[in-house]
């Protein structure tokens, strides 16, 4: 994790993002785990991800998160060795600590440290677990293989490795054989596209010399994120010198940044603190460790960066980019030539021409990128999606309920925005599903339904929307019961409500929620937080369909992403108008004795310049407004200009764009339409008018 | 094939939708004007945060005002997936009409554009325009 350069905020924020990785699998295991038993290849995966988090975690410093990853490892260590039965105990504890684990990583995100979370009880119960009996098959599960609860990880400095057990042990017989014990760094050349490879031919060569105890990024199992082999530290000891580590390090495009001679006593005793950070480990700073100790914790929490700010972006879209920048240059340096042709004396008309020609390559090149950043912000659902096999097992183990959980379309992509505010409504909807919608075995045997309940989850793209269903084969919504309760509450038109109006009426707060929801259902609890939240700031669409008896299917429509844009906010006679800011060149005060009136045209005359000018009142629909002077915004659209006068200016804001009836603009004048927070209505204005003869 | 529908008044005048195509009913009000509108857009409802236009019924069917409404209501329909408001004088009730009983070569009694009516349909004494909802949203005309 170490990669010099690199200051404290990205490190963390690194972490952040491997260890959220690490734990989305670590979730997955040990769902699977529980669900087929523990082969030893799923046994072997767990161990290897509760040791990376471990790992990671000490070397940042977590002593909490890493003391209970650490104790998480024993028992799966102990498990792997067939020593401890991983039965549902077993399983209850480590679920809590991996829910313990994601408190953590949560406090982290948010800058604060991991103490604050309470982990004891669960280290402790973990603690416990060799002693509840080795199964019968693994005698001799010996006293000595308890594992020992160490006082909490001093954090890393960075210069020194964290060790696990089996490290350490690796260790002292090499001390023991009279072994030296080595730092070795290696950069892989930046041009090389695959770096892993290279690392791991160093890694096989060494092995030759030496015994390579620990890398970091780690090399045992799947290897991490190509990139971040670009330099890589090993720790290794060998009988052999100096040198003959430095050749077998000599592969092509790999260069030995240092390598340094450690002491074992400083390892083993683990890493004293020492300032200077992380960095420290790849500086090749000569090994002065243990000296100036001081506290860690305290350099923790002063790290800054509260969310988690980088994200991981697909190369192909930053390939992308690039090609829209290259030609982007290539089109700037065209209009300085053309600009140099002007003041030369050029002929004119034919630099117009050219111009406008390069106006339109611009135009495409801002779009693309424009694009390109749209695409940079989607991220795959299954981010969201992968929490949920695991609330489906808490909430049907609770409610002792058998489901199948199917999920598909968890690659489709959604925007980072969208995403973050999707988890809630998602996760309401699917408790209801389980909680109200799924009966128990004995009744669904009773009905002729299988005992094993279904939900399904899928997304997909559908046209420039998303669209998530969240489906279950449960006891679904009598319509009839929700219309007798509507007509009883009085409900405007109830009984001339369709099926579909009907169960609209779950969205609605308050809808009876006891009477008829629940013991129907339940949807109503919490339903209309969920319209809220899609329809009212995802700017979707939430649609309900039920079979009594059959089941229920909740679909989600929503936008691909939200698309706001920055506009002027301006006034003309009663009506609001947004003009995008790409589109506003400057805004004047323009007076009486500058406009000058032609053929019914109007044009405002400034330093020799003439714009056609245009009055919002009246594109509206009203009467002029008599003044001696007037604002003004000047458009620019292309290579036109056009000044339009309003009637008050208001404010820059950020509004959504929503698509805007062909019947409401019927003169092609908006581009959409836009809601402000207090329900007022706003047409965005298509500047484009300006190029137009009808106006 | 016996339907649905929503029955609802302008004047004496009984019009109706299929209950499939109606979303909700609501109270006429707080709906916005949109200035240099067709004189039968009415303006728009802020429904959910969805902008949902709201067609005047009388002056797109041409029908006179005769007297102030008593329940003006606006019906919601959905046509190919938009959300369109009908402003009305009066909802009635829930009519089942047989497809058989829909007379579509029949001229309307009330001089409305055909483009705007599917048909009329005869149940006991009274008569139900059965309205062309994509015909009434089409802009212009």
């Amino acid at each position: 994790m170490a990669v010099a350069g690199m200051d404290e905020e990205k490190l963390r924020s690194a972490f952040l993002e491997e260890a959220e990785d690490l734990y989305g699998k670590l979730g997955e295991s040990l769902l699977s785990l529980e669900q087929n038993g523990g082969g030893r290849e799923l046994l072997n995966e767990t161990f290897r991800l509760i040791h990376s988090l471990k790992s990671e975690s000490a070397l940042m410093g977590f002593a909490k998160l890493s003391e209970l990853a650490h104790a998480m490892e024993d028992v799966f260590g102990l498990a792997r060795d067939g020593r401890v039965p991983l039965d549902r105990q077993v399983m209850d504890i480590m679920f809590a600590g991996a829910d313990l684990i994601g408190e953590m990583m949560g406090a982290v995100s948010r800058g604060e440290s991991d103490e604050g979370v309470r982990t004891e009880e669960v280290v402790r119960r973990l603690a416990r677990v060799p002693q509840q009996g080795a199964p019968e098959g693994a005698p001799g599960g010996s006293p000595e293989r308890v594992p020992v609860r160490e006082s909490p990880q001093t954090p890393a400095d960075g210069g020194l490795p964290v060790l696990d057990e089996f490290e350490k042990r690796q260790l002292e017989e090499a001390l023991d054989r009279g072994e030296g014990l080595y730092r070795l760094a290696i950069r892989v050349d930046e041009g090389e596209p695959m770096k892993f490879p290279r690392v791991f031919l160093v890694f096989n060569a060494l092995e030759e010399e030496a015994n390579v105890v620990k890398a970091v990024p780690p090399m045992d199992g799947e290897p991490l994120e190509d990139a971040l082999y670009g330099e890589t530290v090993l720790y290794l000891t060998t009988g052999g010198s100096e040198a003959a580590v430095t050749q077998a390090a000599c592969v092509d495009q790999v260069t030995v940044l240092s390598i340094e001679r450690l002491d074992y006593r400083a390892v083993l005793e683990g890493p004293p603190a020492r300032g200077g950070g992380p960095d420290a480990a790849l500086a090749g700073a000569p090994g002065e460790a243990g000296a100036g100790a001081q506290p860690s914790a305290e350099g923790q929490q002063k790290r800054a960066g509260a969310e988690k700010t980088s994200i991981r972006v697909d190369t192909r879209k930053l390939d992308d980019l690039w090609r829209l920048i290259a030609e982007l240059v290539t089109r700037k340096s065209r209009v300085a030539r053309l600009s140099e042709k002007m003041t030369r004396g050029g002929d004119v008309h034919e630099a117009s021409e050219e111009l406008a020609e390069t106006f339109d390559a611009l135009d495409k090149i801002a779009g693309g990128m424009q694009q390109t950043m749209v695409d940079t912000r989607m991220i795959p659902i299954a981010i969201i999606f992968s929490k949920f096999p695991r609330l489906v097992r808490d909430l049907s183990r609770k409610l002792g309920k058998s489901i199948e959980l199917s999920i598909r379309g968890e690659e489709t992509e959604i925007d980072r925005g969208i995403v973050e505010a999707l988890s809630d409504p998602l996760t309401h909807i699917i408790r209801n599903s389980i909680d109200h919608g799924i009966e128990s075995p004995e009744e669904r045997l009773r009905r002729g339904k299988p005992a094993r309940g279904r939900v399904s989850i899928e997304a997909r793209q559908q046209g420039g929307n998303i669209v998530i269903e969240i489906a279950d084969d449960g006891r679904g919504i009598d319509v009839a019961r929700i219309r007798e309760k509507a007509v009883a509450e009085g409900i405007e038109g109830a009984a001339a409500m369709g099926d579909a109006a009907l169960l609209e009426l779950v969205f609605r707060p308050g809808f009876s929620t006891r009477e008829v929801v629940t013991d129907l259902s339940g949807r109503g609890v919490g339903m209309d937080v969920v319209a809220t939240r899609v329809r009212g700031e995802l700017k979707g669409d939430v649609v309900l369909a039920t079979e009594n008896g059959r089941g229920t299917r909740v679909t989600l429509l929503l936008p691909l992403t939200l698309t706001i844009i920055n506009a002027l906010l301006v006034r003309g006679d009663s009506q609001l108008c947004a003009i995008p800011l790409t589109d506003v060149d400057s805004t004047v005060k323009v007076l009486n004795t500058e406009i000058r009136a032609d053929d019914g045209r109007e044009a405002w005359v400034y330093r020799n310049e003439e714009i056609p000018l245009h009055r919002l009142g009246a594109l509206f629909g009203r009467g002029r407004r008599r003044a001696e002077e007037h604002f003004a915004v000047i458009l620019r659209h292309g290579d036109r200009k056009g000044c339009l006068i309003v009637d008050e200016l208001i404010e820059e804001q950020e509004i959504v764009i929503k698509p805007v009836d062909d019947l409401l603009n019927h003169r092609r004048l908006f581009s959409g339409v836009s809601l402000l927070e207090d329900g007022r209505l706003v047409f965005i204005l298509d500047a484009s008018f300006i190029r137009r003869e009808d106006f | 094939m016996v339907r649905r529908y929503v029955s609802f008044t302008l004047g004496s005048g009984r019009y109706c939708v299929p209950v499939d195509e109606v979303l909700q009913i609501l109270r006429h009000e707080n709906v916005m004007e949109i200035p240099k509108a067709p004189p039968f857009v009415e303006g728009v409802i802020n429904l959910r945060g969805d902008v949902v236009p709201v067609v005047n019924l009388r002056e797109r069917l041409s029908v006179p005002r005769d007297a102030e409404a008593k329940k003006p209501r606006i019906v919601v329909t959905q046509v190919e997936g938009r959300m369109y408001g009908l402003a009305v004088d009066e909802v009635r009730d829930v009519v089942e009409i047989d497809d058989a009983a829909v007379h579509d070569d029949q001229a309307s009694p009330f001089g409305v554009r055909s483009e705007f009516i599917r048909g009329i349909a005869k149940r006991g004494d009274s008569l139900y325009m059965v309205l062309d909802l994509p015909g009434i949203f089409r802009s212009g005309g």
